[in-house]
């Protein structure tokens, strides 16, 4: 009998150091918006709230200082437009290909070349846009900046493409044989079941898909870093210098700014910006992705 | 003749969904009992509150009895009960390891240390009628035998723990005819030392190996008693309807 | 008509797919011609320096694998843990539908908030400095979702029969989980490990963010000392102007590439080996 309640308890410490495990993910969490918060809260005692998500002028490291975020929201919403023109035409139609009219050989071949594109290192997308890219780019467009958001779009959008294509992919694939077969009894050809059966009732899967995406592209960094420039300014031409909010933090982290400054808070404030808007896409990602589940389970 | 498992008024839900109605009836020791029944009469939820597998599956809830040998399960640690009530399932499920480890694992966790695991091992397969085509190759691992040797090897993986009763939970369906017959005779011969339930869907099965049958019906126990009268002269409608293949 | 237009679509899609696989081919390309010729031993053996030719990666090497090993120690035991008692234990209450929420959240946080966390929590907060083992830290809060959800596949893939031949043996779930479950997971638990580490591997930002730094003239020799690591070699290398920095980035990340293939090619033939051995 001492050996059962040995072994009872033994057997409720482990269970408990296992749920310590698996509460680490809610600390991280929790850490993460505290940190935020309670950096964000105290640049907003020197900086009014108002000026800083109205302003148009971002210059937190010159006198007269500007901490106005709009510039910077403006360079990460370019590169994630210019990202999301590149992926989403090119991943989509290779998974409609791959779903579609491929044969299963050809796709389990091509699904992991797919999967190494996207296992490549940002940092090297980030070689890549200024080695390869922007030379290019300035054969075409001689008067473009060296570093450029046209660069740092292009690339972020290979860098996200695979993304789109398998996960689409996928959703594309658990669209019931039924359904395409009914419409090709019907005698549909492949290009009409593909585009007027496949594709909308894999839309919201689909969606998710860009969604998920587009946030990787707000959050993405080396890349933007090293080709885009560090200009926040104002502007809709993709061959300007401009700055993410992201290649911001990687700017103010590679000097010393010292503890407590406000140089320091800035990094927070903008933090909490990028934090927000790539978890709100996550959770409309997971939205869509959730009634599409309904509709097929 | 004693009672080894006592069941009084049992039964039980998954959820919303009721999967036994009062179920009340008395296993003899040493004495083969075959439940039969349609798929989803309730006959593999009964043996599985035997031992208290049902336990593992969310939203599972028992009212009722079942006494094993005069003690009520839900008094035992689940970890006690499962050492004195042994289950072999529908398909064969060795573990991925060799067939000593197999054997090995029961009275290893019970307590027993390295030095009497030998004999065991060799008792519990001469037991369960494998040793002679197994006592040369204890290390290969157990994926390779056929299915029914798998079988036989879950059997005596059960035996090494030295229960009092054994359940079968289908313990033929996946089998061929030849390994069938000798699993049914091994239980035959295992009688003499312990108690024995099986649940099958194959009723010359149960007409061959038990002593005692109850049919299932719905979740409800139909009728219970001695196997040659259940299959000679069943007293209710359902039980001979099922009996001769009316349904099923 | 019909017939045309479906030929077009179908090679328009063709194309999609080639021009995606064709990029790969030429940024492994581009990186190869610029940066071959600067691979040699040397390159591997030496410290970063101003002149390039004398320049090598032998810190940014030795940091990586450093910091590999100790957010291994870290995020491993804490990863699959979580993922054993998601899996093994959790009753499915609000509580756990919680964490795997956040768990799902987590995944899709930019890996530089993680650096913003690990500046404020590791590098101030506990004051370990711009250390190994901040870096570590933080690497470990990076991967420790993506360790979680493939540990949770791995585990979900062990068939229920074996938990209940287990159980049924009077087994406890701890007995259960050492002896049975965790055996059979152990080889899809080891393949997303290693994927999730070479996710790590080739992180620069959040290293960035903690302050790792771009020129160390020595190998680190504990887990207190000062570091760099590859990405933040080449990150360094590339934003210099001079041409020869960027032949040096090229040949970095022909190492770094190497390193990581090495790792996918490691977790692949883990998971081929696997499933030949045993069939469910």
């Amino acid at each position: 009998m001492d050996r059962l309640r040995t072994q009872r308890i033994r057997e409720s410490v482990i269970e408990k150091a296992l749920l310590l495990c698996a509460l680490a993910s809610i600390l991280t969490t929790i850490g993460i918006v505290l940190v935020l918060i309670f950096e964000t809260f105290s640049f907003f005692e020197e900086v009014p709230i108002l000026e800083f998500l109205t302003g148009t002028t971002w210059a937190p490291m010159y006198q007269p200082q500007h901490f106005g975020v709009l510039p910077l929201i403006n360079g990460t919403l370019m590169i994630a437009v210019g990202a999301a023109v590149i992926a989403i035409p090119l991943g989509i139609a290779s998974a409609v290909y791959l779903s579609e009219y491929s044969s299963p050989k050809v796709r389990q071949t091509v699904k992991p070349v797919l999967e190494i594109l996207a296992g490549i290192p940002t940092v090297v997308y980030g070689y890549f846009a200024i080695s390869f890219i922007t030379p290019l780019i300035r054969v075409f467009v001689p008067d473009a900046n060296i570093f450029n958001a046209a660069s740092a779009s292009i690339v972020v959008g290979i860098m996200i493409l695979p993304m789109i294509s398998s996960l689409s992919e996928d959703a594309m694939r658990s669209v019931p044989r039924a359904l395409r077969e009914g419409a090709y009894a019907l005698g549909s050809t492949r290009f009409e079941v593909s585009t007027k059966i496949v594709l909308p009732a894999a839309l919201s899967g689909i969606l998710a898909s860009f969604v998920l995406a587009i946030s990787r592209a707000v959050g993405e960094t080396m890349a933007v870093t090293l080709a885009a420039g560090a200009t926040p300014k104002m502007t809709l031409n993709f061959f300007e210098s401009i700055q993410t909010m992201t290649a911001y933090i990687v700017q103010v982290s590679l000097g010393d700014t010292p503890l407590g400054s406000i140089e320091y808070k800035t990094i927070f404030a903008v933090g909490m910006v990028l934090f927000a808007m790539t978890l709100l896409m996550n959770i409309i990602s997971m939205w869509i992705k959730e009634r599409y589940r309904e509709v097929y389970s | 003749m004693t009672a080894a498992i006592q069941t009084k008024n049992l039964s039980a839900w998954y959820g919303n969904k009721q999967a036994l109605k009062n179920v009340s009836m008395d296993l003899e020791e040493n004495r083969i009992t075959a439940i039969i029944g349609p798929s989803g009469c309730g006959k593999s939820t009964y043996i599985r509150c035997l031992n208290r597998m049902n336990d593992l599956i969310d939203g599972f809830r028992t009212q009722g009895e079942i006494l094993i040998f005069n003690k009520d399960v839900r008094s035992i640690d689940p970890v006690e009960l499962r050492k004195s009530v042994g289950m072999v399932f529908q398909k064969p499920n060795p573990f991925p390891k060799s067939i000593f480890e197999n054997i090995a694992f029961g009275p290893r966790i019970h307590g027993l240390n390295n030095n009497g695991l030998d004999a065991i091992v060799e008792e519990s397969l001469k037991k369960a009628a494998l040793w002679d085509e197994v006592s040369e190759r204890l290390n290969d691992n157990a994926m390779e035998l056929s299915g029914g040797q798998q079988q036989r090897l879950c059997i005596a993986r059960a035996l090494a723990v030295k229960p009092k009763i054994i359940l079968f939970d289908e313990p033929c369906s996946a089998l061929d005819p030849i390994s069938t017959s000798k699993i049914e005779d091994l239980m035959l011969e295992l009688k003499k030392e312990y108690t024995q339930v099986i649940v099958t869907h194959n009723m010359q099965q149960a007409a061959r190996v038990s002593d005692n049958t109850g049919f299932f019906l719905y979740g409800e126990l139909i009728e219970y008693g001695g196997t040659r009268q259940i299959f000679k002269k069943p007293r209710e409608k359902s039980t001979e309807d099922y009996i001769i293949g009316r349904f099923g | 008509m019909r017939r045309i237009k479906g030929k077009v679509f179908e090679y328009l899609c063709l194309a999609a797919t080639v021009a995606a696989l064709l990029l790969l081919a030429l940024l492994l390309l581009d990186a190869w011609i610029k940066g071959a010729g600067w691979l040699s031993l040397r390159f591997l053996d030496s410290f970063p320096s101003r002149f390039p030719e004398q320049a090598g990666i032998k810190s940014a090497l030795w940091g990586s694998v450093w910091l590999m090993l100790l957010t291994a120690i870290i995020s491993i035991p804490l990863g699959v843990g979580a993922a054993v008692y998601l899996e093994e234990y959790a009753d499915r209450t609000w509580l756990t539908k919680i964490i795997e929420i956040n768990i799902s959240n987590l995944a899709g946080v930019p890996s530089i908030v993680y650096g913003i966390l690990g500046l404020a929590l590791f590098v101030r907060g506990l004051m370990l400095g711009r250390s190994l083992l901040a870096g570590a830290l933080t690497m470990a809060l990076l991967i420790l979702p993506i360790i979680i959800i493939s540990s949770q596949e791995a585990i979900r893939a062990v068939p229920s029969s074996i938990r209940e031949a287990s159980y049924a043996l009077g087994a406890t779930k701890w007995q259960t989980v050492k002896y049975h479950v965790l055996p059979a997971a152990l080889p899809g638990i080891l393949t997303g490990n290693i994927l999730a580490l070479s996710r790590a591997m080739g992180e620069a930002a959040p290293l960035i963010m903690i302050g790792a730094l771009t020129f160390i003239a020595f190998t680190p020799s504990s887990p207190l000392d000062p570091f760099t690591a590859l990405p933040i070699q080449i990150f360094n290398w590339a934003s210099r102007p001079k041409e020869e920095f960027q032949y040096l980035a090229a040949a970095a990340i022909l190492v770094l590439l190497a390193l990581l293939l090495a790792m996918n090619a490691a977790a692949i033939i883990i998971r081929n080996k696997y499933q030949k051995y045993i069939k469910w």
